[in-house]
Parts: structure tokens; sequence; C-alpha cells
């Protein structure tokens, strides 16, 4: 593993945990706490996965399905945990149950619906990449319409809504980037500059709910 | 070269985040003071009319209504007669009732605002001036009203009680929703 991949990894990990604690003590961070989380141990268990996986475009044996199926619901779990938290975090908590449940569906099926064709070239190389393009434009127009919606309520942002703003920011940035995976290419792309913004988002994540958490704990024990 | 670039638009995402989020906070907050400006307002007649009505001068002061909450993105107002967990982080708003009569159950207030902005108010005794004139404030500033539809809660079923009904489901998660941070003074 590069070094770079490493410290991408390690800082999503301390933003995960630094999140928990901030979560422990804010309600508010709730869903955050949750989505960093889950696209930790998401991200964690897709690059295992990947592991197993030749990096190639041409049809795998059948006994690799299995984790051509994984890894596809792996990167579409990573594209609607960040809309699911934009839309967790504008709605009631009563209703979140509700978008949890929305987009876990919404999940299941587009994995399914791309699990089922394989090795239909519909679903591989080029093709694969430009579905995953679509449904993380997608994701950001659902977080983005969800923004603005909840914007017209001139309410203060809760913490939960920096982080998706945040990760929205990040996904952004990793679509404009030179040398994007998105647009030279799944197998082509630099990863690089991906991991260098995950860096930069996920140490300033953490930092600040390190923060959060220190000034809630200061506030109770006060 | 790339990395550089990266750092670079990554670096101003980043800034943008932080702008985005500092002005829809102070959007939200400038609402707040409106909101409040307007409520305290109203607050003020209503206790100048509660002291004429009870005839016990100074003992309900404006002046001790507390600043508006930072972040409190709208007021819930809820009607109670019972004591509930969710509310032991209350501020009182007002001194006890003049005639020294405890308010229903536990409180010694007749009216209390919670941290989130909830306003819990009972509509029995001397409480009811209260009650009716937040209910015409909610009408006026359209504020949600809710009112618990348990049989727990009393014969005239005006609490929030903190059960599972619809209405105490619903101002609970207001209550949380409205996230009052005690730790950032307005």
């Amino acid at each position: 593993m590069q070094a770079i991949q490493a410290a991408a990894h390690a800082t999503e990990i301390l933003a995960a945990a630094s999140a928990g604690a901030a979560a422990s003590r804010r309600a508010e961070h709730v869903p955050a706490a949750a989505a960093l989380v889950a696209l930790t141990a998401i991200h964690g268990a897709d690059a295992a996965i990947v592991a197993h996986l030749p990096t190639t475009t041409d049809p795998l044996s059948p006994t690799l399905y299995p984790f051509v199926y994984a890894d596809g619901a792996a990167v579409l779990a990573s594209i609607a945990i960040p809309a699911g938290l934009t839309v967790a975090a504008s709605v009631a908590p009563a209703r979140r149950a509700r978008v949890v449940v929305l987009v876990a569906t919404v999940w299941a099926l587009a994995s399914l619906a791309l699990a089922i064709p394989y090795p239909s070239p519909s679903v591989r190389g080029t093709a694969l990449q430009e579905l995953y393009l679509r449904g993380d434009l997608a994701g950001l127009f659902v977080s983005m319409v969800t923004l603005i919606l909840w914007a017209r309520q001139r309410t203060s942002p809760t913490t939960s809504h920096v982080i998706a703003i945040g990760l929205m920011a990040l996904d952004i940035g990793i679509l404009i980037v030179p040398y994007s995976p998105w647009r030279t290419g799944l197998l082509a792309g630099r990863w690089d500059v991906v991991q260098v913004g995950c860096i930069l988002f996920f140490a300033a994540f953490t930092a600040w709910q390190v923060w959060l958490w220190r000034s809630a704990s200061r506030s109770t024990s006060s | 070269m790339a990395i550089c670039i990266a750092v670079n638009v990554f670096l101003g995402l980043a800034l943008l985040v932080v702008g985005t989020c500092w002005l829809l906070d102070r959007r939200g907050q400038q609402r707040t003071r409106e909101k409040t400006e307007r409520i305290v307002e109203t607050l003020s007649g209503e206790l100048e009319a509660l002291r004429a009505e009870y005839a016990v001068p100074g003992s309900l002061q404006p002046a001790t209504l507390p600043p508006a909450p930072r972040g409190l993105g709208r007021r819930v107002v809820a009607v109670t007669r019972d004591d509930a967990p969710e509310h032991t982080r209350a501020t009182v708003v007002a001194p006890a009732p003049p005639d020294g009569r405890e308010s229903p159950g536990a409180w010694p207030a007749w009216e209390q605002d919670t941290p989130s902005g909830v306003t819990v108010v009972s509509d029995e005794g001397p409480w009811r001036l209260r009650y009716a004139a937040l209910m015409a404030e909610a009408e006026d500033l359209g504020l949600e009203v809710f009112h618990c539809g348990s049989s727990a809660c009393g014969p005239k079923r005006h609490s929030i009680c903190g059960c599972s009904c619809k209405p105490c489901v619903r101002a609970t998660d207001l209550f949380v929703r409205s996230r009052i941070r005690p730790d950032r003074p307005s």
C-alpha cells in the first residue's frame, strides 16, 4: 500500500472515530458520525475486495463474481451515503429512519441492477465508469437540492450539515481535479490526487470534531 | 504538479465550505433574532397583563426573559402538565406564580423555556392566560403547537409528556432539531 493511500485511510478512520466521540456528546452529530463510520467501513472492505480482483476490464472468471458484485455495491454505497447524510440531516429526526430505509432500498436495487447483467459489456470498463459517474452526479444533485430546500428555512446548520457540505465539496473536488479517475478512467486515473483531497478533508473533519467533543466536554463539566 | 493543483483545489473547496456554513449560520441567527424580538415584545405585554390580573407588582419581570438561544431555528410551543426527563435542563423564564402555588406536577414555574427552544406551559390555573397568549402567538407566527394525544396526560389531553403518541414524538423531534447549544451563549 502506498504511503499516501495509507495516510488517506488513516485520516478517514480518525475522522470516523472523532465523529463518534463528538456524537456521544452532541446528538445533532449522530447522522454525520453514522455516515463517516459507514463510509470508513465500506472503503476498508472495498480495499480488501479490490485486492482480489485483477486490474482488467475483461470478463472475470465466475469464481470472482462475488467480489465483482461486492465491489459494485461498495462503490454505490460510498456514493449513496453522502447524499443520504444530507437528507437525514435536513429532515426531522423522526423521519431519519425512513431516509435510511429509502437510501438502503435505492442502493440495494442499484447494486442488483449492476450485478445481474455482469459480465455484460454494459456494466464493465468504460460503461461501468459512466454508470458510476451518473450515480455520483445523481447523488450530488440530491444533496444540492436538499441543501437548497433546507437553506430556504433560514435555520443555522447543524454539525451534521457541515459534514454533509464538506463531503459534497470533497466529491466535487474529486470530479474536477486534474487526472480525476472519474474522467480519465477508474483503472487508468491517478488516485493520488483523490487521496490528497481525502487527507485534507478528513484531517479537517477530525480537528473540528475533536474541538466539538472538547467544547461539549467543557460545557458539561462547568 | 497535479498534486499541487489538487491541493489548491481541495483547499479552495474547504474554504468554500467554511464560508458557506458561516453564511448559513449568520442567516439563521439573524432570523432567530428577528423572531425573538417579536416574541419578547409579545411576552412583555403578556407579563404586564398577568401582573395586573394577579395584582402582585414586580413578581413577574420582563427583564427575566432569557436572551434568544443561539442556533434556535424554530420555536416549538408545547403544553404540558407533566414533568419529563427531557425538560430537566429547562431554563426558568419567570418566577413562581404570585399566589405561591406550585405549577402542576413538580414544576416550580408557570412556564419554562427548554434549552431546545421548546416553550412548555400549562393550560391550568393562573397559567391559562399564558397558554392562551402562546396559542395566539403561535397562530400569528405560524409556529407549531402540539397537544398530547395520550390519555395518560390527563382528561384534557393538553400536554406534551414525552410519550410515544404522534404529537409528543413530533414535538420531541423538533426539541432535538432546534438544537440549542448551551455551551454557545448568545
